[in-house]
Order: structure tokens, then sequence, then C-alpha cells
């Protein structure tokens, strides 16, 4: 991983911690946000906002059922990202 | 005011001291271990209380913000308080309502209160509190809270009023032709700017005549007379679902309900009273999945009161839970 794309993650681990209401640190890269933070499925729907707004990328809705940890969120971010240079 | 009945349970049989829109604990009980409370309070849904009868006819949903006032209620009932007037709301951190009370249904709300730490701002600290809503009958999860209660704290900034809330690009008719809701608990009055898509100005007058200010004592008192914050936040949503629908009631053969799903970081800076005119300032900031984020302002007159981080509404089936007519009774 690029240090460019480990600064992305780290961002990306605050927003999902603040709406699933976790400190970063709590949340594991490939921890269950239903089975092990106790989130509901509004979350996910939440999350999917806040990407875009913050990064202006939308990540389809069918895509929401796989968006179940952290690392399954930077990747569906990474893939719909317009590519640069 | 409360009468003891068994294990510990405390009977409610009068009218909270403050303004409230409905009486929205039964029973309550309280337990202190060091600095935190544990509170836990009932209400059984009734499907002919007024409010009830107007959310939504023909199908009585205990609303969700509701929850939010039987929590300010136990709060009010079971925490000490600086000074007479019992701990105020003055921020929801966070609240999610995640399943339906119907007609007959039992709410039991879970309540954890701590004192906040020193380095709060606001007058006496005041109290974290943390509360989860479940249906006493199968323990299924209906709402989830975090919130701050205490002395009450006035700082809104203030600006030279520019709406006239004489004009209205939607009245309350047509209001009415675009919203479930119904007295008492339609609380928009009109519309008087619309940016379809992107932001809305509604106003709701408050007066003395309105239910919740029935049942209090006399007295020159004027925190009692506070408009309930549990309405405030209600009005500011249903400003936020007339931004969305824009103005095209949602199709009656549809079986989704618009919902009120959560809200973050709801901030009140005043209080509004009789003679008010409240005016909420509501941006849609996007809309995923049939769920729509808002953020906005309260105003009273040229005083802002609240502010207002993330409002979440959703469509959600609620029909088929319990069918139109019918109860659980």
């Amino acid at each position: 991983m690029t240090q460019a794309a480990e600064v992305q993650l780290e961002e990306l681990r605050e927003l999902v911690a603040e709406v699933l209401e976790l400190e970063p640190e709590e949340l594991e890269d490939t921890g269950d946000f239903i089975d092990d933070y106790e989130a509901d499925s509004l979350r996910a729907i939440e999350i999917l906002a806040r990407i875009d707004k913050q990064y202006k990328v939308e990540i389809p809705q069918a895509e929401l059922p796989e968006l179940r940890t952290l690392k399954a969120v930077y990747e569906a971010l990474v893939r719909h990202s317009p590519r640069q240079g | 005011m409360t009468i003891t009945v068994g294990a510990g349970w405390s009977a409610v049989t009068g009218a909270p001291e403050v303004a409230a829109p409905l009486c929205a604990v039964d029973r309550w009980r309280a337990a202190q271990d060091g600095d935190t409370w544990t509170i836990t309070a009932r209400i059984v849904v009734d499907g002919d209380e007024p409010n009830l009868r107007g959310h939504f006819p023909g199908l009585a949903v205990y609303p969700g913000i509701f929850v939010v006032e039987t929590l300010s209620q136990a709060v009010a009932l079971a925490l000490p308080a600086s000074g007479p007037q019992p701990p105020a709301l003055r921020v929801v951190r966070s609240v999610r309502f995640l399943a339906p009370l119907l007609d007959g249904d039992e709410l039991n709300l879970d309540i954890t209160a701590m004192p906040l730490g020193c380095d709060v701002d606001g007058p006496g600290g005041g109290w974290d509190v943390r509360a989860v809503g479940t249906r006493a009958a199968d323990g299924t999860t209906t709402a989830r809270v975090r919130a701050e209660y205490g002395p009450d704290v006035v700082s809104g900034k203030w600006c030279q009023s520019t709406i006239c809330h004489s004009q209205a690009v939607r009245q309350h008719g047509g209001i009415r032709a675009v919203l479930p809701q119904r007295h008492p608990l339609l609380l928009v009055d009109r519309v008087v700017r619309l940016d379809p898509g992107g932001s809305i100005t509604t106003v709701k007058a408050i007066t003395g005549t309105e239910p919740c200010y029935a049942g209090l004592p006399d007295g020159e008192r004027e925190w009692r007379y506070g408009y309930p914050r549990s309405l405030m936040i209600e009005s500011f949503g249903q400003s936020a679902a007339l931004l969305w629908l824009d103005g095209h009631a949602p199709s009656l053969d549809d079986d989704l309900v618009l919902m009120f799903a959560g809200a973050r970081d709801y901030v009140f800076e005043g209080s509004a009273y009789p003679g008010d005119v409240l005016r909420h300032e509501v941006r849609l900031e996007s809309v995923v999945a049939d769920t729509a984020f808002a953020s906005g302002e309260t105003w009273a007159g040229d005083r802002r009161i609240a502010t207002v981080d993330t409002l979440i509404a959703t469509r959600r089936p609620v029909r088929p839970v319990r069918p139109v007519g019918t109860s659980n009774r």
C-alpha cells in the first residue's frame, strides 16, 4: 500500500468510526459492522452518503449489502474513484 | 407527581411540570451507583391519545421523537437538578429509530446517566445520557439515543430577520396535501421559500393555546412554557420531509411510510415560547437508497435556537406489520 493510500484509509477509518460511534482505533480493517459493532443497515447508507459528500464518489446502492467492513468500503471507494495520473 | 408501586417502580400520576405534548412515562424506577444513574421508564402506546390520532389517522404510531420525550420526562423525574428547573435537553448527539411502536405496544427505555466532565461548556455541568428503547413484549430494539441534559444554555446568535412570514409558497392546505401527519401533530404552518432539491424555509407559530400548555400549573416560572424540544425536532423533520417530497404526496398504493430515522448533533441554543414564530432553514445534503440527509437551523424571530448537523429520514414499510384499523390489545 502506498503512503497516499494509507493516508486515505486512515481518513476513511475516521469517517466510518464517526458514523458507527466508535473511536477510530476500535475499528479494525476486517471487523464486521453488524456482527462486531452492532450497526444497523442505516449506518451503511450513512457511510455512503458521507463518502458521496466528502470524496464526490458515488458507490452504487447495489453494493450496500457487501459494505460490512472498513476494508470493503475502502476497496469500493478506490474502485469507483476516478483514475488519477 | 409519582406514587410508589411494586418492585421499585413509581407510577406517574400527574402531568409533567414543564410543557409537554403528552405524559410520556407511565412508571419508572432509578438506582444510583457512585456518580452513575440507571433509570428505566415504561409507557404503553395509547392509540386514542390525541397526538396519535394525528400520527397517523388510521394507523397509530408512537412518534419516534416521543421516545426522546419519554427520555426527557424520565430524566426530569429521576435525576437531581441544580435548581428549580428540571434538567433540559441541550444536545441530541445521536438518535436512531429502528422499529415502530404501535397501539398497545409498551416501550421499555433503559437509561444510563453520568455527570459530564468539567471541560464541558455551560453552567453547572449536566449529564451525559444514553438510552436504549425496546418493545417490552419481545425485546425488539426500537431506538437508541445519546444526549446531553442539564441547566439550559442560551447561546444562540442573533440576526435581523429578512423573511416575511406572511408570504407563502405553500399554505397550510398544501402542506396537508403532502404530509401524512394531522392535528395536533402536523407541526408546519407554511412554506415561505422553496428551492426544490436544495433548501426550504418553513414557519410554525406557537401560541398559548397549543395542547402542550393545557395541563400546566399557573405561576410565573417562564421556563415551564418553553415549547417542547421533542416537538421542535418533529417540526424540523416535517420541514425536511416537505423539501424531500418537493410537493409530491407519496403514492397511495405504495406501502412505504415516510419515517424519521434519526439525527446527529442536534444542538439547542435557546427556547421558544408562546408568541414566537419558529423558522426552520433546512438544506437537503444527499439522498441515498431512499434515505434523505438534511441539515439546518431553527430560529425564533431573530434568535437562533437550534443547529442541526444531520437529520435522517427514510421510507419504510409499516403497514404490513399490522393492518390499518386493527390493534394488538
